[in-house]
């Protein structure tokens, strides 16, 4: 025999009461802990940049950014926005990264709006280098990386900028040359006084001496860019690169002391690298 | 490791991943072998590094080398010296800089996605092809990854290949270890 409940008695009143209550908190909680999770991982991807652990950090960047975006489909907001910006910008993701921004200063945000406006910038340089027109790429480069506030698009301008000078030393003059590298050593060592500790700096600058053939001044910012942190792969194998090839000059132009000494230092540096030997970093090992 | 194994992981591993590339598709081997080359060397990096294939042509790693760099890296090879003989003796970098940017990416920076893309190229040491093949090639091999990471479980599908391989054991070996296996097993595929 079925046992035919009242429809209301005050138990199902207090049941339905708290299961109300509980599919709130559930609910509120679950929408919470996107954003919390974002802010989460953001500051687990800083706290890794910072010691210079760049995978780690790139794959906390990812997380905050999928927590992020589930945060803006559930309940959009000026901070979810940011939130997601920031770890866009970290991924390299220009355009979406300013789209963000700009939804994050239609929300409220207001240093987003200025962050929207650089990304938006600088990826508006990048597609115009792309399409051909070089000399306004150049000023949007030189602009941003001078007076940018967003240190991730002050260091995609600075890089390019140097890059795009450098393209035009084959075509010019010796003297036109050392002017060029000495104009941009001069933009690099000033980006590196409000950043001395960004190793794609000392990357840049590096290049930059071995573009003048002063080898054992690039070797040390080659070195100093390595044990700083590198952001990506490529650009860690490519310094790597430039010091043995930093290495392989010496080796030609160093006599006596000079190259004895030398090649005690780079031998201390190599066995911290564990790299096999003086010409083949540990990526390369055979 | 058991290279028949190998070789049915392989062979798996391209039937699950095919459907997502036209037929015939240049990408889909190399797709394979640069991510479970970085699946061993960056774990958690596979889908950033195959979207980041382009990172050389694009962003933060300087393009512009000096002459003496170019030069080196021509003359430290022994086959490409060889094979660029001429241009090294006139100190021809009309010709020596476009081969450099082609081939300084797969051979000095070792990216495995351009390695398995040209990899006929350079078992037969033809360098020449690579370079003149190198970007339209590449511009090819990059619309279908586009086309094919949009489509549903790309991601998804590739993780899967990658963790699997994972499972084969692979962490006491080199990236160059695991890259010359994979090689070795992927010609029989």
């Amino acid at each position: 025999m079925t046992r035919i409940l009242p429809k209301t008695t005050p138990d199902n009143k207090t049941l339905s009461g708290v299961i109300i209550i509980l599919s709130l908190v559930l609910l509120l909680s679950g929408c919470a802990s996107s954003l919390q999770k974002a802010r989460l991982h953001l500051a687990r991807a800083q706290e890794r940049e910072k010691s210079f652990r760049t995978e780690e950090a790139i794959a906390f960047y990812k997380k905050s950014l999928e927590e992020a975006e589930r945060e803006v489909r559930k309940r959009p907001s000026a901070r979810a926005y940011l939130l997601k910006g920031l770890a866009e910008v970290k991924l390299a993701r220009w355009p979406e990264a300013s789209r963000s921004f700009s939804q994050a200063a239609a929300l409220g945000e207001e240093k987003a709006e200025g962050w929207a406006r650089e990304v938006s910038l600088l990826g508006l340089a990048v597609s115009l280098e792309e399409q051909g027109l070089s000399g306004p790429a150049i000023r949007l480069y030189s602009i941003l990386s001078e007076r940018g506030k967003f240190s991730p698009v002050v260091r995609a301008a600075l890089g390019r900028l140097i890059d795009s000078q450098l393209e035009l030393l084959p075509a010019v003059a010796e003297k036109e040359q050392e002017k060029i590298i000495t104009k941009s050593i001069g933009i690099v060592e000033k980006a590196l006084e409000s950043d001395p500790a960004c190793g794609y700096y000392h990357y840049l600058l590096s290049q930059l001496f071995g573009h003048r053939g002063k080898y054992r001044e690039s070797f040390e910012e080659a070195v100093m860019a390595r044990e700083l942190g590198l952001p990506g792969l490529e650009i860690h194998r490519d310094n790597d690169n430039q010091i043995v090839f930093c290495y392989r000059r010496l080796k030609d132009s160093l006599a006596g002391e000079a190259w004895t000494e030398f090649s005690r230092t780079y031998r201390l540096w190599i066995n911290k690298w564990k790299w096999p030997d003086e010409e083949t970093p540990d990526w390369k090992r055979r | 490791m058991d290279e028949k194994k190998l070789v049915a992981f392989l062979k798996q591993s391209r039937k699950i991943l095919v459907d997502f590339f036209p037929s015939g598709s240049p990408a889909l081997l190399p797709v394979i072998f640069s991510s479970l080359v970085w699946a061993v060397t960056r774990r958690a990096e596979v889908k950033k590094k195959i979207l980041e294939v382009k990172v050389w042509l694009e962003p933060e790693t300087l393009k512009n080398k000096p002459a003496e760099f170019v030069l080196d890296f021509f003359e430290s090879r022994p086959e490409l010296k060889a094979a660029y003989e001429e241009e090294i003796k006139n100190r021809d970098f009309r010709a020596l800089r476009p081969a450099f940017r082609a081939l300084y990416p797969v051979l000095g920076l070792m990216d495995p996605f351009l390695e398995k893309l040209f990899s006929f190229e350079l078992k037969n040491g033809d360098y020449r092809r690579l370079v003149a093949g190198f970007r339209p090639r590449l511009e090819e091999a990059l619309s279908e990854i586009q086309a094919a990471v949009l489509r549903k479980n790309f991601w998804k599908t590739v993780d899967q290949v990658c963790a699997e391989f994972l499972k084969l054991g692979w962490t006491l070996l080199t990236e160059d270890e695991v890259r010359q296996l994979l090689k070795k097993a992927m010609e029989k595929i």
